[in-house]
């Protein structure tokens, strides 16, 4: 048995005690910090920013890159928004009074929780093709996503005339806005089950375990006769599913389906995925993920956000502070890894 | 070289030329507009400075690299360039070299960071690209400076005939890549490592200092790029350079540069900055949605990779394929 020594609890907590250290900051010198609006108005911005993290985590998993990541969010947010969105826009309701709002758009009107299904389910087919051309061309993903990045998007905003689905259903709105004991969002719960679902999906099921084979050496993993190509496919496919559910998440949050998601207005969606993931130790060259470590990666970043928001300092700085954070972290991290190896090898002695 | 007509009709950017070549023609055939002077001067406008991002690209690609950074760098130039002028109404003289000296600067720490942390260039660009543009938004609090100098106002607008004065600086650039990547030690070991950093060490190569050079050209064009933006739009605008990435990786996969780095082509790039031009100059004329751009460069980003892909395939099935070796699913370029 290795004798625990700090390097290697530090190697499993560390970044739990750095969360907590900046929650304990950020109560002392943010006024608000710690009221019931502001930790539900958290959880929401946290949980969409941790699954935003792991639709890169898992890509990241098999040592590729999703740039299309805030496309896809968008995409799909945009296509459940047509999907529930009531056929006829009505007159009345509107906050202004305004006899027709003319940047909102009519939709199907079709149930909100089978929509929810459809759209994850077009994301999904999103990611197929992303997917797809990376195996049949066999190019990096970066230049693949990049391209569909720019079609996703490119297409959403000439079919939408970059107009928004307002006017979403009372169920949907009312779920946005649901609070558990007063504090928790339902968005919170989804997140901690996906959290969850790809913690087991990847360390104990078989396409999981496949998955990071494939990252962590491609012809090891096609000589003993996983179908790699099919792994890269699904890999993306979950992907895009778990970006478009944050897309989806996000239009929960806000209450409309707005164009922006996932590439404008909050922010592109690039910067945070691969800052969290890279603070919670996934590393860029595969076949290695940490979910668990999103999920604290993320929870930084939108602490850190929000935090800095309390304390009146401009969005611009908290962009900054998220991709010095990221090269930090990626830094650290060539150290850390370092060290632990070093420490394992003096145990071993 | 000998340059005959066989090597010239085989040469890779023949085909790109021959676009070029018949889509300026349909163009002038379908439109009246597309012919007159202002659009002329217009496309060839469009085309110095996109040519300056994608040479900007093209650097640090040659490395097998990328700069996600480089419309950050732009946008801080700028901005940079134009505060100088409202507010401390240093002159021009002063401002050009700061100015680019800024951008020699950011090219270096990402250039220095990429070699000594040997993380790849994409994490560092992304995480550095965030820096500038934060730095940018700092300075300006996201709203444009307006109190430019009246002589770069005028340089925005300098022209004789089609031909904007700006475009000097992108033919300047152009040649100076030129004597750089085929007549210099240096650049022509950016090449060698691009293509074989482990033959380019062997033979006594230094790769992190040609890195870091890259790098370093690679801001230098890219400040330029966004100093003469300024001057166009007469605005030291902090988003100046958030929309160069797809635009310059569409332009630099069409001329037919190797992503993986080793290879590179000037006039390639140049004609394919010349097709995406084309097809926005159309779109305007034609009153398209201005998103068709975005979709279109995006779809010739994949057209243009694959076909470069499927070629590369048929060349290479014609030699013998070594034993053992797998098809299609080589280890990937970081």
């Amino acid at each position: 048995m290795r004798r625990p020594n700090f390097i290697t609890i530090w190697d499993r907590a560390g970044l739990a005690v750095v969360v907590l250290s900046s929650w304990a900051v950020f109560a002392i010198f943010a006024e608000g910090f710690t009221s019931k609006f502001n930790v539900f108005s958290v959880g929401r911005l946290v949980s969409i920013l941790i699954v935003v993290g792991l639709a890169q985590t898992v890509v990241m998993g098999i040592g590729d890159i999703n740039l299309s990541v805030g496309a896809v969010g968008g995409v799909v947010a945009m296509f459940f928004g047509w999907l529930v969105a009531p056929t006829q826009l009505g007159t009345a309701g509107l906050a202004s009074g305004a006899p027709q709002d003319v940047t909102a758009l009519p939709g199907l009107g079709i149930n909100w929780q089978f929509a929810f299904i459809l759209a994850l389910l077009f994301g999904a087919a999103l990611g197929f093709i992303n997917g797809w051309l990376i195996v049949r061309s066999g190019l990096h993903g970066f230049i693949v996503t990049l391209g569909t990045m720019g079609v996703f998007s490119g297409s959403m905003y000439i079919i939408t005339k970059v107009k928004a689905f307002r006017n979403l259903p009372e169920g949907f709105l009312g779920f946005g806005k649901m609070k558990f004991f007063d504090l928790l969002s339902p968005l919170v719960f989804i997140m901690l089950g996906v959290v969850v679902f790809l913690f087991f999906f990847l360390r104990s099921t078989t396409p999981g375990r496949q998955m990071l084979a494939s990252g962590a050496n491609r012809r090891a993993a096609l000589a003993s006769g996983i179908n790699v190509n099919r792994i890269v496919i699904s890999t993306h496919m979950l992907s895009a599913a778990l970006a478009g559910l944050a897309g989806i998440m996000l239009a929960a949050r806000i209450g409309s389906a707005i164009p922006t998601i996932g590439t404008g207005g909050g922010g592109d969606w690039l910067l945070p995925s691969f800052a969290a993931s890279a603070i919670g130790g996934t590393l860029f060259t595969g076949g290695s993920v940490n979910v668990v470590g999103t999920m604290f990666g993320g929870l930084l970043l939108g602490t850190v956000e929000n935090g800095l928001n309390l304390l009146r300092v401009p969005g611009f700085w908290v962009q900054m502070i998220t991709g010095l954070v990221l090269l930090l972290a990626v830094i650290l991290d060539r150290i850390r890894v370092v060290a632990v190896e070093r420490s394992r090898m003096g145990a071993a002695q | 070289m000998r340059l005959n007509l066989r090597s010239v009709v085989r040469a890779e950017a023949f085909v790109l030329f021959i676009v070029v070549l018949l889509g300026a023609t349909a163009l002038s055939l379908v439109s009246s507009q597309f012919l007159q002077t202002f659009n002329i001067y217009v496309l060839l406008y469009n085309v110095a400075l996109s040519t300056l991002v994608a040479f900007g690209q093209m650097v640090v690609v040659a490395t097998g690299g990328m700069n996600i950074s480089l419309g950050a760098i732009g946008g801080l130039s700028a901005v940079v360039a134009a505060m100088l002028m409202e507010w401390h109404g240093w002159p021009l003289w002063l401002i050009i070299p700061v100015v680019l000296l800024g951008g020699t600067l950011m090219g270096f720490i990402n250039g220095f960071l990429t070699v000594k942390t040997g993380i790849s260039a994409f994490v560092i660009t992304l995480a550095m690209a965030s820096a500038y543009t934060g730095a940018s938004m700092a300075i300006t609090n996201a709203n444009p400076i307006y109190g430019i100098y009246e002589s770069v106002r005028s340089l925005g607008q300098a022209r004789i005939g089609v031909f904007p004065w700006p475009a000097v600086a992108t033919m300047v650039v152009m040649a100076g890549l030129a004597t750089w990547f085929h007549r210099m030690t240096s650049g022509r070991q950016v090449l060698a490592l691009g293509g074989n950093r482990t033959a380019a060490e062997l033979t006594g190569v230094p790769i992190g200092r040609r890195v870091i050079q890259a790098h370093v050209i690679s801001g230098l064009i890219a400040s330029i790029a966004g100093f003469l933006t300024m001057a166009r739009v007469q605005a030291g605008a902090p988003t100046i350079g958030n929309a160069w990435l797809l635009p310059g990786f569409a332009a630099i996969v069409i001329g037919g540069v190797l992503l993986e780095g080793g290879k590179i082509t000037i006039v390639g790039v140049l004609l394919g900055v010349a097709i995406l031009e084309l097809i926005a100059n159309a779109l305007a004329i034609s009153h398209t949605d201005p998103f068709f751009v975005t979709l279109l460069q995006g779809a010739l980003v994949l057209v243009a990779v694959i076909l470069g892909q499927a070629r590369r395939r048929m060349m290479a099935k014609g030699r013998v394929r070594p034993l053992g070796a797998l098809p299609s699913t080589e280890p990937r370029a970081e």
